[in-house]
């Protein structure tokens, strides 16, 4: 009865209703958003890094580094030397070394030169066709492959730069001989090639290099003279012991002239700087869930000043002084959960269309933010419970409310 | 006797003590307590549905002395045994007037019997209207509405305050009429308390306070 009542009332007046309902459904959508992009945009980023211990290269901003060479967001620091990474990949205590080439991209998606190891550090293996061989093939990441149009056969000349303007490379066709499966990484987004595409095409452009004696490379087959000092834009470190970790990066950052970076401290550097935003938006998200529970507190006390006759009538039917209190409560506890929920759902709807957003432009990929976590509902939770609190004002008043004046005076 | 009062007397917050005569009321009778604006009416009609406690006396209905009961119990007491009438009528508004109706019962957790419901809004007049919002009746309706509200639980004592101060004479007489009929059907003691003197010719018994 209680609770018929609290619902009667509650359409009774709708622009109250919709005004405190709009409130609490958008305030729970803002907070909801941000904790499972909060949430995803950790997970991923810690998803991308993984088994990557240390990245070498030029030397520059360390963020840039990791940015460039391991999320493929900024552009590159430089390039170093091979020869000189080169002790670096062969120590005993490093496990596996990637070399990755960044300099050619088509449609926006980047051309990576590197080598075999890179899927390997994935588990990844063409969904289609096979690995890329020689020079000039390419495996192409799933996203890149249905954006760009590329099939098992086609062919295509890269554009020098990042960006989707730029030189073409007009005389040297990449042929896609794979394409892989879909991951949600940055992969997706990505050209594989083997390093000899980039160094042969950058072979033509770039100024005559300086040759050097004793220089030996396996590339006498190839019309292009030899390069002496071939050229990658990073190296991606995994260790096998703990000690590589805490040795290499000073033993690289002082004797040599390329930086080390370790991904794992950049990312927490990143998300410290980003964190002051995140803050300021959820403390937004609370002030809206704050205003929600100030105009339910508005409309319960006026809601209770109003239909004081009502309560008493009430009482004088019968109804304890008990109803009353839990007829003000459950109008805020309905209205709350009412606003709650459609904030859960607005927020799902929220995330889906962000998705592909987000994906497209960071690689970030937020499929796994649907599922409700414990934070989301302490979250919703605690909305309600502000609503709750909200009403114990009015509440009180209905408790206490002297009926007999208040009938006296009608 | 259903209802009857000992040497009540009630003191109001400036100090002025007002001492009402004794009165009682047998099922299915009616009493007129009469008196002009300031004689203590509506304080009178306020301690008899115990919503305000007397400073001295006691008020008995069906054999409970009320003065006796916690304010949870009076609550519930008051919802089972006692009818009120008010002179302007009050409802729900966001409820239909048959949920308005049925408030009584179903706040005391009685079975809410929707044929009883229908009985007395027909012999009321007022069975067309169950499903309108109470602000779309008129007055003499609500006043009839309200009446059907505090007879449907069966009380043993029925209390009019003012009932028929704001209507004109033909639905004075009628809504008069109606209270009796209902009180005598259901064998309630009814109390009417009013300054009106178009109802002094209807009800022989009478008291005034001065």
């Amino acid at each position: 009865m209680i609770f018929r009542i609290a619902i009667r009332n509650l359409l009774h007046k709708p622009l109250y209703t919709v005004l405190c309902w709009l409130l609490l459904a958008c305030s729970t959508t803002v907070l909801l958003v941000l904790w499972a992009l909060n949430r995803q945009a950790r997970q991923q980023l810690e998803k991308q890094i993984d088994g990557v211990d240390l990245v070498l290269g030029a030397k520059g901003s360390p963020l840039q580094l990791i940015l460039s060479s391991v999320y493929h967001l900024d552009n590159p620091t430089g390039n170093i030397s091979l020869a000189e990474a080169a002790p670096f990949m062969d120590n005993p205590m490093v496990e596996s070394a990637v070399p990755i080439s960044l300099g050619d991209s088509y449609h926006g998606f980047r051309i990576i030169g590197t080598t075999q190891a890179y899927l390997d550090k994935y588990q990844l293996k063409p969904a289609i066709g096979k690995v890329f061989g020689n020079s000039m093939e390419v495996v192409a990441g799933a996203e890149a492959a249905r954006k760009a149009g590329l099939k098992l056969g086609s062919t295509f000349a890269g554009t020098h730069g990042l960006g989707k303007t730029g030189h073409v490379h007009e005389d040297q066709q990449y042929t896609v001989t794979g394409i892989l499966p879909s991951t949600g990484l940055a992969i997706d987004q990505l050209l594989l090639t083997p390093l000899e595409s980039v160094w042969d095409i950058h072979a033509t452009h770039e100024a005559p290099h300086i040759h050097e004696e004793g220089e030996d490379h396996d590339h006498e087959a190839e019309e292009k003279p030899a390069v002496p000092d071939r050229q990658v834009t990073a190296v991606l470190l995994k260790f096998r012991s703990p000690m590589g970790q805490l040795t290499f990066p000073r033993m690289i950052n002082e004797n040599t002239n390329m930086q080390a970076a370790v991904p794992a401290i950049e990312i927490n550097r990143l998300q410290a700087l980003l964190g002051t935003g995140a803050k300021v938006l959820r403390a937004l998200g609370w002030l809206l869930a704050g205003l929600a529970a100030c105009s339910i507190f508005v409309t319960l006390v006026q809601g209770t000043h109003e239909r004081r006759y009502e309560l008493a009538l009430i009482r004088t039917m019968g109804g304890s002084r008990g109803k009353l209190l839990s007829l003000v409560f459950a109008e805020a506890f309905l209205l709350g959960v009412l606003g709650v929920i459609t904030g859960i759902v607005l927020s799902r709807v929220t995330l889906l269309l962000l998705q592909q957003e987000l994906f497209a432009g960071y690689h970030l990929n937020f499929s796994g933010a649907m599922p409700l976590t414990a934070a989301d509902g302490i979250t919703a939770a605690a909305i309600v419970g502000a609503c709750m609190l909200a009403a114990l004002l009015p509440a009180v008043r209905a408790f206490r409310l002297n009926i007999a004046k208040t009938l006296a005076n009608a | 006797m259903m209802i009857q009062t000992r040497e009540l007397s009630y003191t109001y917050p400036g100090g002025r003590v007002i001492r009402f005569p004794d009165l009682a009321c047998q099922a299915g009778e009616t009493l007129l307590i009469t008196g002009p604006s300031g004689a203590g009416k509506t304080t009178l009609l306020h301690m008899l549905a115990g919503l305000i406690p007397p400073a001295n006396g006691s008020v008995e209905i069906a054999g409970t002395n009320i003065g006796r009961l916690n304010t949870r119990n009076m609550d519930a007491f008051r919802g089972r045994h006692i009818g009120i009438v008010f002179q302007r009528s009050h409802f729900i508004g966001s409820l239909s007037v048959g949920d308005n109706l049925m408030m009584p019962l179903r706040l005391t957790g009685a079975t809410a019997n929707k044929f009883q419901l229908l009985e007395v809004a027909q012999s009321l007049g007022i069975d067309h209207l169950l499903h309108q919002l109470p602000a779309r009746l008129s007055q003499g309706e609500q006043q009839r509405a309200s009446i059907a509200r505090a007879v449907l639980p069966a009380p043993n004592v029925i209390l009019a305050d003012e009932p028929t101060a704001s209507l004109d004479d033909r639905n004075c007489e009628a809504v008069a009429r109606l209270l009796s009929e209902q009180a005598a059907r259901h064998k309630a003691a009814l109390l009417i308390v009013t300054h009106d003197n178009r109802l002094t010719s209807l009800f022989p018994q009478h008291i005034q306070l001065t």
